[in-house]
């Protein structure tokens, strides 16, 4: 494009005043021309961005601006640059494509960064091979919904995270779709925030990622194919419901991790095809009810440092260890749980089974101890000892037990 | 092939214990996790390793893990080794900890807010930046 400024300015179209001293600025591909829009827009504008190729980078939007994108123009950081900076109170962002963000050893470099400021709304955008997608550092009552952020570099492990949220607070995170970044979503000293709807698939490490982040809740979202689909960590109330933990597959992968979590819920989530469904570390009061645990090859995996959790009301179908834990205390409880292994008898017919289930086998406890012996794993010999240890228990935690396992599966 | 692969890897873990020597265990990035805090290792400028004397190795994901694991662990070993990354050199050799310098700045971001980056010596550390306080192994211990 050999356009000179003055060209330029032929294409920011003033229109007429629509309300008040509110205008529609009008943005064409050119030199600098998104920079020039956006600095001689007033607060309360919108800049309507027309489709083709800006490669701008670095704008910073410190005034209440709107900017929509007509046919998702793309913004190119040239894998040298970070794009927007918003740092103004009520910006909106929607319809662009931002692309090609940059990496730095310092700064974390992100398609739309919003520092310090509030009630700001980022949809429709799509995000495409940035190293951050979306990152809000200090933001409070920002939107982040429906957007695309998605990474196709193959050194998953150097790059950043989809939408990353530092030091913020009444955060909405909703119906966004993220793929091949480093965590789907990150939050870090986060609080009072909602994730919703999200669609968290094929990240390096984690679909969702919490750490010290207090009373926020997740609810509705899938995460599939991660490295490990969900970790919250060194947090408090952290409500989870109704998600989807599907296929985490991997040597020590999981649907979801629990350390240090305190007061929190997981109820009504679906954890299928995990190599660990549920996998919780120094927890305390944690309620884990109606969830459906099915064909992980750990259900839940309790360790001994957890203590007031409580099961009620899950479903586990088809999993090669229903519970495993690692050691013998086990202050956290379990009932009227449906265990398919169960085996027990019901002659009072009030749909509860009449002798307790102990949900770890002794083959867990093995395996804990000595993970290589996972290989003689459903062998004449385990299968044994699993017989002798159900008449004779002796290695199996005496406290792990349902004593009211149920004897259909529960409708959830 | 699942099985058939975990039988092949147990097959070679013990054919390398027979000729185990203690040595620097390579960080295995997106794979490992870290001792301490369970995450799984991806940035390579924060990372460590705890090498004991008897050759045995535990991965960290940011030094602050580490530390804390020796301080909760309770652990005495005069013939450990302690390796860090070199913050200027992500994916490179490790540093061995006694030597290297470190700068502590919260705008690191490392995993887990140890915000600890390791450099060669005193030169390099002050290359990277401004405000900052040099540290050395007994000042984080």
């Amino acid at each position: 494009m050999k356009h000179t400024f003055g060209i330029c300015w032929i294409w920011i179209l003033l229109l007429s005043a629509v309300e008040g001293n509110c205008t529609e600025i009008r943005v064409r591909p050119g030199v600098n021309s998104l920079r020039m829009a956006i600095g001689r827009a007033t607060a309360g504008d919108t800049l309507l961005i027309q489709a083709g190729l800006y490669r701008e980078h670095d704008l910073t939007i410190d005034k209440k601006l709107t900017l929509i994108g007509a046919g998702y123009p793309h913004i190119d950081g040239e894998n040298r640059y970070q794009l927007l900076l918003v740092t103004a109170d009520g910006v909106s962002i929607s319809g662009l494509q931002l692309q090609h963000v940059g990496k730095a050893s310092l700064t974390d470099m992100a398609g739309i960064k919003v520092i310090g400021a509030k009630n700001v709304t980022i949809s429709n955008n799509h995000f495409f091979n940035n190293t951050f997608g979306v990152y809000l550092q200090n933001a409070s009552q920002c939107r982040v919904v429906k957007n695309l952020i998605h990474c196709d570099i193959s050194d998953e492990v150097n790059g950043g995270n989809g939408i990353h949220a530092w030091k913020s607070d009444h955060l909405t995170i909703e119906r966004n779709t993220i793929s091949g970044q480093r965590d789907g979503i990150y939050f870090e000293f986060v609080t009072e925030s909602y994730i919703r709807g999200n669609r968290s698939f094929r990240n390096a490490r984690y679909g969702l990622h919490f750490m010290f982040s207090h009373h926020d809740t997740y609810t509705q979202n899938v995460f599939q194919d991660n490295g490990a689909g969900v970790a919250v960590m060194y947090s408090k109330g952290v409500i989870m419901r109704d998600n989807l933990f599907l296929h985490n597959w991997g040597d020590s992968s999981y649907g979801l991790l629990l350390k240090e979590i305190t007061d929190s819920y997981i109820e009504h989530n679906r954890f299928v095809k995990n190599t660990i469904g549920l996998h919780m570390e120094s927890t305390t009061r944690v309620e884990v009810k109606r969830n459906l645990f099915q064909e992980n090859g750990w259900a839940a995996r309790v360790q001994a440092s957890c203590s007031g959790s409580d099961f009620t009301a899950n479903n586990f179908i088809g999993n090669s260890f229903d519970v495993a834990t690692n050691g013998t205390m086990m202050l956290n409880t379990f009932n009227r749980n449906y265990w398919d292994k169960y085996d027990g008898y019901d002659l009072n017919r009030n749909q509860v089974g009449d002798v307790p289930y102990y949900p770890v086998s002794v083959y867990s406890v093995i395996t804990e101890k000595i993970p290589v012996t996972m290989i003689l794993y459903h062998s004449l010999l385990s299968d044994i000892m699993d017989q002798v240890e159900k008449v004779m228990p002796t290695v199996i935690p005496d406290k792990l037990r349902d004593n009211e396992p149920l004897m259909k599966k529960i409708t959830l | 092939m699942k099985k058939l692969l975990s039988i092949i890897k147990t097959a070679l873990f013990f054919a390398l214990l027979a000729g185990c020597k203690p040595g620097f265990e390579p960080v295995n990035y997106g794979h490992d996790s870290c001792t301490h805090c369970r995450m799984t290792i991806v940035d390579m400028h924060f990372s460590a390793e705890l090498l004991t004397s008897k050759g045995r190795a535990y991965k960290f994901d940011d030094f602050g893990c580490l530390l804390k694991y020796l301080k909760d662990e309770h652990i005495h070993d005069p013939g450990m080794k302690i390796y860090v990354a070199d913050f200027d050199h992500p994916g490179g050799a490790f540093l061995d900890a006694r030597r290297a310098v470190f700068i502590r700045n919260e705008n690191l971001h490392s995993p887990m807010n140890g915000n600890l980056a390791a450099y060669t010596d005193k030169t390099a550390a002050t290359h990277a930046g401004t405000e900052i306080k040099l540290l050395t192994l007994p000042d984080l211990e």
